[in-house]
Order: structure tokens, then C-alpha cells, then sequence
């Protein structure tokens, strides 16, 4: 017993000892008057890194005494550490979250509406940027460095020697991935691995051929006819079936880039890799709208990007300041800046016009379908993460042959009818 | 078959089953090094190169550079972990085997139940506590966090080592006068050295290649260890895996020379205590 009590004191004093040290270092934030504003984002490519730095750099600047402290966190993590912080109400000044994940965050009441922040105006956004943070008539995010979307980027010498041209509809896309195969490529590299992004590739197709934005229809025809392309794609051997791995960057990129694939559905923050590998718009390569069913379809893509949000975890005062970083950003010069640093579109239509003559045709398509872009979670909010996993979870049982096209769906839509419910 | 034969097959039988283990444990970290010299472009081109293809020493330019204070930090928090769990474990386990305490069976059972709960169920609620505590982003917070796991471990291992010592051998500690303090860290430590060795071991490891509580607990500290290094590559718009790959093998070097240098005490101190019941 004796042992016991010894070791139970030792603990005692080492926990002491813990607290005076965290106490100390506790004395010293308050000792110190400058306000630092912190903030999580999970970017990593140069352009993002240094777009960002430089635009912090110069907010610090304008703003003495205002240090802007980021924290890196991976891609795959940031939304359950946000979660969690929300949970121990120590979220950061300042989130930069994925857009689809903007509606959790907004559920969990952790962060403000900018809408009744000083200077805030929804002007100029195109729709589905600025509706992305929207919710019960308050708005809770802008964007980042813009929005991004997908086309479908094509190699220009493969198709030319193949004889085929940039296919518009999916009767076109299937010929034209045949032609293009041979032993030693794919026509067209997929992505169907298990995540969002299998969802999101998939969108444009589903919801261009009359499917609804909540999926509510997935198991119906637009839904049956767009996977059935794909399931067709992988079949005719025009598509490796081992896209069931492939994430969209840089799996399916790499396919791409390397030659083992004649076209992908991509976005444009692949362009400082394809320049990289020599590849460039007009020459290597070349971009279309994802093919519609039939002529005369819109053409309607989600649209991704990242957007800001504020914490309520610091006072008004603090609240306000990290408004004033976030507008900082939607100045139009900025807004060119940035979206050239992370290789976006701006989220204002008529900055995105000024954009497409600064950067060049690579990105008209991109620009050209934000009008009809639509946010993931618009009308879903929540609830998108959940119905997104039924369906990249359909899409990899029929590509895999597990199920039949319409028994995956099936399936996928039970899920969803008991999403959509609760 | 006379008995020499059939023992020569059953040896041969044996190794055979030995090689064919360590290849399929050993394939993965073999396909690392290999992957940690090509670029991420070869890494994909769809044909498995057995030797690097193209080899390039660019992932650990990148990496080094990168990730040596991420090194470092995850050897504090290794090391940390390791003293904490020994601090609390040995004198614990030394409790538990040698006195006849009323708690002993509910305490002995709760300590394999805190090895079921998942990591993240912890991590969410240690980041509350450690919130309140003023733990969060420390040193001290991370290796209290990761000592949840490795400190009931140490204690059943241990537990099991002090069971085999002769009670005579801390009698006679006794009889010469020595306190019960003075029986435990002058005669009992010393002679569990391979178990105790072992324990640290495996309490530093549980430091040293922790995500979870790492990733919950900091946040904008400049504490990063390489667990949480290694993810920089990992994005969502892009993935660097030659340097996923580099910082795994770069990763592994500190790891794996102080497994080799303990692996004598690891393999007595794991079966020292495998007698007794």
C-alpha cells in the first residue's frame, strides 16, 4: 500500500509540475498586446502556399500589430479536427474549409453569419460561389481563391492521329475512347476510387442528363443512363478498370500526363503540372464541356474550391478583424491574384471575364459553366457527405461488377429516400 | 524416418515458414525504399519497377530539408512517452503483482479495457480536457495523450515479468534493511532490465508513430511531429507519394536503428514473464 501512495504523490507532482509550465507560457500570451488572428486551411501546392503568404504578408502590413498565425492541416483530417475543436469551443480565428463540408460547419454553431459584418456584399458572385455559405437567409462564407470545376481535357495528337474529334455527346465519347485505345493506352482514364471525388466526377454526367441536385432521382433514367456510360466505358475496354483506385489528381492525371490515357475529366489546378511536363493548351492538349446525352443539354458541373469561415471562439473584435482579412480577398485585383496563384476561377462573374483575357482560352470552358455550376450541398447541407458516400459507393459496386447498374442504384436510392427523410 | 530426419524436415519446414513471413512483412517497406527514389509521374506510369526507374535523390532533397524538425519532435514526444509510462508503469505493475490489493482484479481488467476504446474516441475527448488543462499544443499534453495507450501496456507486460521474481529475492532486500522503495529501484528494476527495456520500447514507438492524438492536440504550436509531416504531400489538389514515400524511409531510420540495438531484451523481456500464469 505503501507503493501506491508513494507513486499516487509522485503523479500529484508531476501534474503540478505540468500546470506551472503551461501556466507560464499561459502568462506570456497575455503579457503580450499584439492580436494574433490563427487560422487552419489544408493547402500545399506552391502557388497556394505562396499566394497565400504573400496576401497574409501584406494584411500584417497594413494592419500593425495583426500577426496572422496558419496552421496546416492534411486534406483528409481538417474537417474531423474542426469538428472537434468545435466540440472543445477552441476553433481558429479563421477556417478555410472545402466547400461541401461549409453546411457541417455551419451546423455546428461554432462559427458566425458575415452577413452582418461591416463591408459585407454578396454583389458580383456568380450564384452557386456565393450560395455555397447560405443558410437561413444568412450568409457564413466567401470564397477563397474562387471556385474550380471540371472539363474534359483531350490530347490533341491522339485524337488527331486517331481521327476522332473532341467528342460533345456520350454516343461520341464511347466511339471515341474506343478509337483511341490501343494495347498500350486507355481512351479515357476514369476516377471511381472510393471518395468524394468518384461523386463528383460523376455529377456533371448525372445531373447534365436531367438528374436532381439532391439525387432524390438517381435510381431513374438519368441516373441509370449515366453510370451505364461509365459501366460501358470499363467494358469496351476503353477505360482501365483500375480507376477503382484512382483518385482524380494525380492517379488519373498521372494516367494522362504519362500517355496511358487519351482524355480525363479534370479540373484546371492541373495546369502548372501538365506545363511541367510540357504539355500545354492548344498544343498537347485541349479541353471540352463534359459530353452531354443529347445535343442541346446543359452542361452542369459541381463546383469545388474552398471558401473562408469565422469562428466564434475569440470576441466580436477579433470576429470583425478576421472579416477584414477575408474581404481583403474579394477586391477584384486580389481576387486575379490569388485565383492565378491556386489556379482557380475568380468567384466574380465580371472578374472572371477580366481573368480569361489575363490567362488565356485554356480557361474559357472552366469560365463558361460556372453559370450553370451548382453547389454540392445546396438543398442538401449535411446531408451531401452522407448521400455523396451511397453514391460513389453504387458507382464502384456496378464498375466492379458486383452489382448491375440498376441494383447499385437501387440500392444507393434507399440509402438516399432515408437521408433525405431524416 | 529415424527422429534426426524428421527434425532436419521440421527445421527446414520452419524457415521456410520464417522467409516466407518476413517477405510478406518486409515487401511493403522493400516497395517503399524502392518507391521513395521515383518520381511521383513513375510512381504511376502502371508498370512496377523491382529496382527504382529513373532514380532520383529530389524526394529527399525535399524531405530532409522538410521534415528534420519533424524528426526531432517525434524523438521528444517518443522519448517523453517512453519515461512517462515507465514512471507510472514499473512502480504500478510492482503493485499490482506483489500486493494482495482488493482492487487488484477490477484494475487489472480496466487496463485491458482502456487498450479497446479507438484512438479518435480519446483524442476528441482529451482535446475537451486538455482545453480546460491549458494542455493543448504542448509537449507535455501530447505525450500524457499518447501515454493512454502506451502506459497500460507497459503495466500488463511488466506486471507479468514481476510475477516471475522470487519473493525471496526482495525478502532477503529486506531482512538487509532495505526500504520497500529501496527493494523496488535498487533490486527489482535492475533485475526486470529486459522487460523494462522492452516496455520502453514499445511506449516509444507508440510516441513515435502516433497521428491521431497528434493531429487533435496541436494546432499552430510549431510542434509537429512526422506523422503529421508526412501529410503535407497529401492534398487535395495534389500528392507528392515519391515524397510520401522519402519521408516514410527517412521516418523509419531513427525507429528502426533503436528497435536493433533493443532487440536482445525485446524478445526476453516479451517472454520473461510467459511462465508463470
Amino acid at each position: 500500500m505503501k507503493i501506491l501512495t508513494r507513486s499516487r504523490r509522485g503523479l500529484a507532482a508531476l501534474a503540478a509540475a505540468t500546470i506551472a509550465v503551461t501556466g507560464l507560457s499561459q502568462v506570456n500570451a497575455f503579457a503580450a498586446t499584439k492580436i494574433t488572428l490563427t487560422e487552419e486551411d489544408y493547402f500545399n501546392t506552391p502557388g497556394q502556399l505562396s499566394g497565400l503568404a504573400s496576401y497574409t504578408k501584406q494584411f500584417e502590413a497594413a494592419h500593425p500589430g495583426v500577426t496572422v498565425k496558419r496552421q496546416y492541416v492534411p486534406f483528409a483530417n481538417l474537417d474531423t479536427k474542426l469538428l472537434t475543436q468545435a466540440t472543445g469551443h477552441d476553433l481558429p480565428n479563421l477556417l478555410a474549409v472545402d466547400n461541401p463540408f461549409v453546411s457541417t460547419m455551419i451546423s455546428t454553431g461554432q462559427v458566425v453569419p458575415m452577413s452582418g459584418m461591416k463591408g459585407f456584399s454578396t454583389k458580383g458572385y456568380y450564384p452557386a460561389v456565393i450560395n455555397e455559405g447560405l443558410s437561413n437567409g444568412k450568409y457564413y462564407s466567401l470564397p477563397v481563391a474562387g471556385a474550380n470545376s471540371i472539363a474534359l481535357i483531350y490530347n490533341i495528337a491522339m485524337l488527331k492521329a486517331a481521327h476522332v474529334n473532341p467528342p460533345k455527346t456520350w454516343a461520341q465519347l464511347v466511339s471515341a475512347a474506343k478509337a483511341l485505345t490501343t494495347p498500350k493506352r486507355y481512351g479515357i482514364a476514369l476516377t471511381c476510387e472510393a471518395a468524394e471525388d468518384t461523386t463528383w466526377q460523376w455529377e456533371p454526367f448525372f445531373w447534365s442528363n436531367g438528374g436532381k441536385g439532391t439525387f432524390a432521382n438517381v435510381a431513374s433514367a438519368p441516373g441509370v443512363q449515366a453510370l451505364s456510360l461509365w459501366k460501358q466505358l470499363v467494358t469496351d475496354g476503353s477505360a482501365s478498370k483500375a480507376c477503382l483506385n484512382w483518385s482524380q489528381t494525380p492517379a488519373a492525371s498521372s494516367q494522362f500526363i504519362a500517355g496511358k490515357a487519351a482524355m480525363m475529366v479534370n479540373g484546371p489546378w492541373n495546369f502548372p503540372t501538365l506545363n511541367l511536363n510540357h504539355m500545354y493548351y492548344g498544343k498537347q492538349f485541349g479541353i471540352v464541356p463534359v459530353p452531354v446525352r443529347v445535343p442541346g443539354q446543359h452542361v452542369v458541373v459541381p463546383l469545388g474550391g474552398e471558401d473562408w469561415m469565422i469562428s466564434n471562439s475569440a470576441g466580436s473584435a477579433a470576429q470583425q478583424l478576421a472579416f477584414e482579412y477575408i474581404k481583403g480577398m474579394q477586391t477584384p485585383a486580389q481576387e486575379l491574384k490569388l485565383a492565378k496563384a491556386f489556379g482557380y476561377l475568380p468567384g466574380k462573374i465580371a472578374v472572371a471575364k477580366t481573368y480569361l483575357k489575363q490567362v488565356g482560352p485554356e480557361w474559357k470552358v472552366y469560365i463558361d459553366q460556372t453559370l450553370y455550376a451548382r453547389p454540392r450541398t445546396l438543398g442538401l447541407g449535411v446531408k451531401y457527405p452522407k448521400i455523396s458516400q451511397a453514391v460513389w459507393t453504387a458507382i464502384q459496386a456496378a464498375l466492379s461488377g458486383s452489382q448491375s447498374v440498376q441494383a447499385a442504384l437501387k440500392t444507393a436510392q434507399s440509402q438516399i429516400n432515408t437521408i433525405l427523410k431524416s | 524416418m529415424t527422429h534426426l530426419q524428421r527434425s532436419k524436415t521440421l527445421r527446414w519446414l520452419c524457415t521456410l515458414a520464417t522467409a516466407a513471413a518476413l517477405v510478406i512483412v518486409l515487401f511493403p517497406v522493400y516497395a517503399v525504399i524502392v518507391g521513395s527514389f521515383e518520381s511521383t509521374q513513375t510512381l504511376f506510369s502502371g508498370t512496377y519497377y523491382w529496382l527504382p526507374h529513373g532514380a532520383t535523390l529530389d524526394n529527399y532533397r525535399t524531405v530532409i530539408q522538410a521534415q528534420s524538425g519533424h524528426v526531432l519532435t517525434s524523438l521528444i514526444v517518443g522519448v517523453g512517452t517512453a519515461v512517462l509510462a515507465l514512471i507510472v508503469a514499473a512502480p504500478a505493475a510492482y503493485a499490482l503483482a506483489k500486493y494482495r490489493l482488493r482492487v487488484t482484479v477490477i484494475l487489472v481488467s480496466s487496463l485491458l479495457v482502456c487498450q479497446i476504446v479507438p484512438s479518435i474516441v480519446l483524442a476528441t475527448s482529451l482535446f475537451i480536457v486538455f482545453h480546460w488543462t491549458h494542455l493543448v499544443n504542448s509537449y507535455p499534453g501530447l505525450i500524457i495523450a499518447d501515454g493512454t495507450y502506451a502506459i497500460p501496456f507497459a503495466i500488463l507486460v511488466l506486471r507479468a515479468f514481476f510475477f516471475s521474481l522470487p519473493n525471496e529475492v526482495m525478502q532477503a532486500a529486506r531482512v538487509d534493511g532495505a526500504s520497500e522503495w529501496q527493494t523496488f529501484h535498487r533490486i527489482v528494476v535492475p533485475l526486470a532490465r529486459s522487460a523494462v527495456i522492452t516496455v520502453a520500447v514499445f511506449a516509444f514507438l507508440s510516441g513515435w508513430g502516433d497521428f491521431i492524438f497528434a493531429l487533435t492536440i496541436l494546432s499552430g504550436s510549431g510542434i509537429e511531429p512526422i506523422t503529421l509531416g508526412i501529410y503535407t504531400y497529401l492534398g487535395n489538389y495534389s500528392t507528392d507519394w515519391g515524397a510520401v514515400m522519402a519521408s516514410g524511409v527517412f521516418a523509419m531510420v531513427p525507429a528502426g536503428v533503436m528497435l536493433v540495438a533493443a532487440q536482445r531484451y525485446i524478445a526476453s523481456g516479451l517472454t520473461a514473464g510467459s511462465v508463470v500464469g
